[in-house]
């Protein structure tokens, strides 16, 4: 956007091994989406809507601002 | 490449439109030209029409048999699209829009050039007559309609 580079990374994969004992295919089933969207989430190839990314901060019991890094290079 | 037990419903949907409507084009293709030519060779009207009519059976069958089948599996399974699904389903019929938009130009000028300049205009492609027009809307349209699925398979591998 406007030459603009920004990269969203997130710390899920570490969280979901650190403090729970869910696979990604419960995390995906917890928050309504599927394996495959929780796989490239956590390989950081997808960034996820607003909404999935709450969902899955809710069930990990992490904040958003935790899980979630915004990086901006706008020099 | 993902394996077929790890792609999602709406993946493994794509897989399958794109291998059934890719036979059915090449079908078609090689029934109207000479390998890799993309003019006509057929050119009487009531062989052309039961190609096309072939062609359009063909087309639903195979439509209607492979939503039939995945509308079950997804209903048994309890998994539907969820929202990357559908980002990488728009993306790709953004781009099969965008074909879809490029050949209907494509017939439109080849159309309006070939009926204004007549035995003077000298092209390829020529749509002066309903079989060539008919052709390049058919051609148009299974192309659009495989870049999108191959738009969709290359967004899940991204």
């Amino acid at each position: 956007m406007g030459g603009k580079k920004t990269t969203i990374t997130n710390h899920i994969k570490r969280v979901r091994l650190a403090r729970t004992d869910l696979s990604q295919a419960a995390l995906a089933e917890k928050v309504g989406a599927t394996r495959q969207t929780i796989i490239a989430v956590e390989a950081q190839k997808y960034a996820p809507s607003l909404e999935l990314a709450f969902r899955i901060a809710y069930v990990l019991g992490e904040r958003v601002d935790e899980l979630f890094v915004f990086t901006a290079n706008w020099d | 490449m993902t394996k077929i037990q790890d792609m999602t419903s709406t993946q493994r949907h794509s897989w399958l439109v794109l291998l059934a409507d890719g036979a059915v084009f090449a079908w078609f293709w090689q029934k109207m030209t000479d390998g890799l030519s993309p003019v006509p060779k057929v050119t009487i009207m009531n062989e052309f029409g039961s190609i096309v009519v072939g062609i359009i059976i063909l087309t639903i069958v195979l439509h209607v048999a492979i939503s039939i089948v995945f509308d079950l599996m997804s209903k048994s399974s309890g998994k539907g699209k969820d929202e990357r699904d559908i980002a990488i389903e728009r993306r790709g019929a953004y781009w099969g829009y965008r074909i879809l938009q490029i050949g209907l130009g494509v017939v439109v000028v080849g159309m309006v050039l070939s009926g204004t300049f007549g035995e003077d205009y000298y092209a390829p492609i020529t749509f002066s007559t309903p079989v060539q027009v008919i052709f390049g809307l058919i051609v148009t349209s299974y192309v659009a309609d495989l870049v999108k699925h191959a738009v969709m398979i290359h967004g899940y591998g991204r």
